[in-house]
């Protein structure tokens, strides 16, 4: 891959910020005036950046819309804000999810909680479950606990409940209009699951999802999964099976994920300064509780290397 | 921002292959073995090492020499640059305005500044100043 595919998907990417509706980019762009920004550079003008979803893949990149990816609101509780589109021509099919726009978005990114991984259970029922964070792990039931049916032991791998919850309600438009278009006897493909931001954390799990449900062996198709600014979304037994199955598939070139984080998107500096004081001594303090009590809730405690607050006051330093 | 959350502490982690775009648009694949793109070059699978990698770019700047000789020439692009789109378009000059006061962290998750080092390389590479894949 080349970094002038990268630019391209990356553009794919930035272009879910709008739809064919009326006025979308208008009402974006007024709180967040550097998606209009995006577009037009994207688009070359002002004027082509106003115009329809479907013009500007058509004009810009040769794709036909196949759907426009809306699903909003609070659903059994849960925020749900999740915009993209599914777009395709003879040699690619995109799938790209919209970033953070609105206050539900927030809600989503901010949220810590796990879920485990059954899409196969999950895409039926619609959503990732009740109390699906305290699911799969080994708490006495006093603390909430639940354990799993069948006394199935195996731990499955957990995701962001969030991301996971917002990858599920598209996953119809998925199966309706990408499955068909991944059927071996239809034309070698490229599928691109992009994103920007919350985008980001939705593409990742939607890339799991195809590398993990999909015989890419057996397909002529390839997976291109590539995000920009991407928040964590997968827990580390995910990682591992993903990397696994990118193993096999990467010699292949049937496979292919990557991560683009431009300089200090990365290293939170504001946020670094505060946690590196007081208050992310108590934070600290509070979660190590909290994993006292519960000792299984975080998979990998050595992740509390992360503390080094000498190690975030270098890279503070060296701004 | 998003990158650094939710926590590492939860345990969670980044999947893929990192393609680092420094302060000064340079984009950097495999930051750990100091490969920088300044045309076309392949991306390929690199050590996976979370956020290890950026933090060392962070803190220890290891492309400093290779930039040095080319800060001034780039100063001067953009300086001009920016002038002209100034003055050919002034609504880019009220965001112009209203960005500066963004602070870094928060204008560099931004999808037009994710966009800008992209198409700066591809424009540098289609004029012909373009130097493949090097290292130092």
């Amino acid at each position: 891959m080349t970094y002038v595919i990268l630019l391209h998907l990356l553009q794919l990417a930035s272009v879910a910020i709008t739809d064919d509706k009326p006025n979308t980019l208008k009402k974006v762009s007024k709180a967040n005036p550097w998606q209009k920004e995006a577009l037009k550079i994207i688009t070359g003008s002002k004027q082509d950046a106003y115009k329809p979803l479907s013009s500007i893949l058509r004009d810009h990149f040769g794709l036909t819309l196949d759907c426009h990816i809306d699903v909003s609101g609070i659903d059994r509780g849960r925020p749900l804000d999740t915009q993209g589109y599914i777009a395709h021509n003879d040699e690619l099919i995109v799938l790209s999810y919209r970033c953070t726009t609105s206050a539900l978005d927030w809600i989503t990114n901010l949220s810590t909680t796990s879920s485990e991984w059954e899409p196969d259970i999950d895409i039926a029922l619609g959503h990732a479950g009740y109390c699906s964070c305290l699911m799969g792990y080994d708490l006495p039931h006093f603390c909430g606990g639940i354990s799993k049916e069948n006394g199935d032991n195996i731990k499955k791998p957990r995701v962001h409940t969030g991301f996971y919850n917002n990858f599920l309600h598209t996953t119809p438009m998925i199966l309706e209009h990408i499955a068909p278009l991944l059927k071996e006897d239809q034309k070698p493909r490229k599928l691109m699951v992009v994103g920007h931001s919350l985008g980001a954390g939705i593409a990742t799990l939607a890339a799991c999802y195809f590398i993990l449900n999909f015989e890419w062996e057996l397909l002529p198709h390839q997976l291109v999964c590539v995000t920009a600014g991407a928040p964590r979304s997968v827990k580390q037994n995910m990682a591992d099976i993903v990397h696994e199955r990118l193993a096999t598939l990467r010699p292949m070139d049937k496979a292919f994920f990557c991560r683009v984080v431009l300089n200090e998107d990365v290293v939170v500096r504001v946020v670094y300064l505060l946690l590196s004081g007081p208050l992310y001594e108590y934070l600290y303090a509070r979660v190590f509780f909290f994993v006292v009590l519960n000792h299984s809730f975080v998979d990998t405690p050595s992740t509390f290397e992360d503390k080094s607050t000498t190690k975030i006051s270098g890279i503070c330093a060296s701004g | 921002m998003k990158t650094k959350v939710p926590p590492r502490f939860l345990g969670y982690v980044h999947l893929d292959n990192l393609v680092y775009i420094t302060e000064e648009g340079e984009v950097l694949i495999k930051p750990d073995q100091k490969i920088t793109v300044k045309g076309v070059a392949d991306i390929e699978d690199g050590d996976d090492d979370e956020d290890k990698e950026v933090e060392n770019i962070c803190k220890n700047d290891p492309y400093a020499d290779l930039r040095k000789s080319t800060d001034e020439e780039k100063k001067d692009d953009d300086d001009d640059t920016s002038q002209q789109s100034s003055l050919n378009n002034p609504n880019n000059e009220k965001y112009e305005k209203m960005i500066k006061m963004v602070p870094r962290p928060l204008k560099d998750h931004m999808p037009d500044f994710y966009l800008k080092p992209l198409i700066k390389l591809f424009e540098r590479e289609k004029s012909g100043n373009s130097i493949t894949t090097s290292s130092p």
